[in-house]
């Protein structure tokens, strides 16, 4: 559990990211926030039985 | 960020991720049988927000069976595959239980689509009222954020009050602050921590 100073660093941040992606060219901010959220997604776990397992899916099939 | 807002369609300019295209996959195949909605976490990852998400929530127009049957053979037709199971009538009956059903790419798990039926007020005016968004000259229909802001600082986690603070500061200018006021009483949220000064 993050304390009070931890969530309002957190908060400042988003704020500041959300500033700076405003005022800031698509050709600069999007490269960084493409390679990112792809980032993301390609290092997701795609094993099927913890996923059910940690979302509670009673699978039907 | 090169934005352009007016009335209910915002036009974005923006890099695409992998997320955005199984986003246009989905509802490419979703939008030949019902109307839909997409709300939550993927809409402040839409306009810029760097997490990562498991899902893309969406509410959809209450169809029949007949016509999920086509919707579902549809998504299994462009190589998705249901999480939850194979048999329709019971993935149908869920939905009619005002439960998620959740479909991702063959051989996946997420991302993946969690969709749900229209069940109450607040999802109907999402859907009544829902915005056009176009990027890269895809089109795509979300919630309105004067309902999205609230909604997220309702739901209360870490994460989605940061969700509503990153809409609130991109939209800032663009808002109908009245609407949106209104919308936050009655999901009884205070708007206080958009305003903090941090």
């Amino acid at each position: 559990m993050r304390n009070y100073n931890e969530k309002r660093e957190r908060m400042k941040f988003v704020r500041t990211w959300a500033e700076y992606i405003k005022r800031t060219p698509n050709s600069i901010w999007s490269k960084q926030y493409v390679m990112f959220i792809n980032s993301l997604m390609k290092s997701a776990l795609q094993d099927k039985e913890i996923y059910f397992k940690t979302h509670k899916i009673n699978n039907k099939n | 960020m090169e934005i352009e807002f007016k009335d209910k369609e915002i036009q974005l300019k923006r890099n695409i991720t992998d997320l955005d295209n199984f986003v246009f996959e989905m509802i490419k195949i979703i939008e030949k049988h019902t109307k839909y909605v997409i709300i939550s976490g993927y809409i402040a990852i839409l306009f810029g927000r760097t997490r990562g998400t498991e899902n893309v929530d969406m509410f959809i127009e209450r169809i029949d069976f007949e016509t999920f049957d086509k919707m579902f053979d549809n998504l299994i037709e462009n190589d998705m595959w249901c999480i939850n199971g194979s048999n329709k009538k019971t993935m149908f009956k869920l939905l009619e239980d005002d439960l998620a059903i959740r479909f991702a790419k063959k051989d996946t798990v997420i991302p993946n689509f969690k969709i749900k039926f229209i069940k109450d007020m607040y999802s109907k005016y999402s859907l009544d009222n829902k915005i056009k968004v176009i990027l890269d000259g895809e089109e795509l229909y979300t919630s309105p954020l004067e309902m999205q802001i609230p909604y997220k600082l309702e739901l209360g986690s870490e994460k989605d009050v940061e969700d509503a603070l990153h809409l609130y500061v991109l939209f800032e200018k663009y808002l109908n602050m009245e609407k949106m006021k209104e919308i936050s009483k009655m999901l009884k949220v205070d708007l206080g921590v958009l305003y903090e000064k941090l």
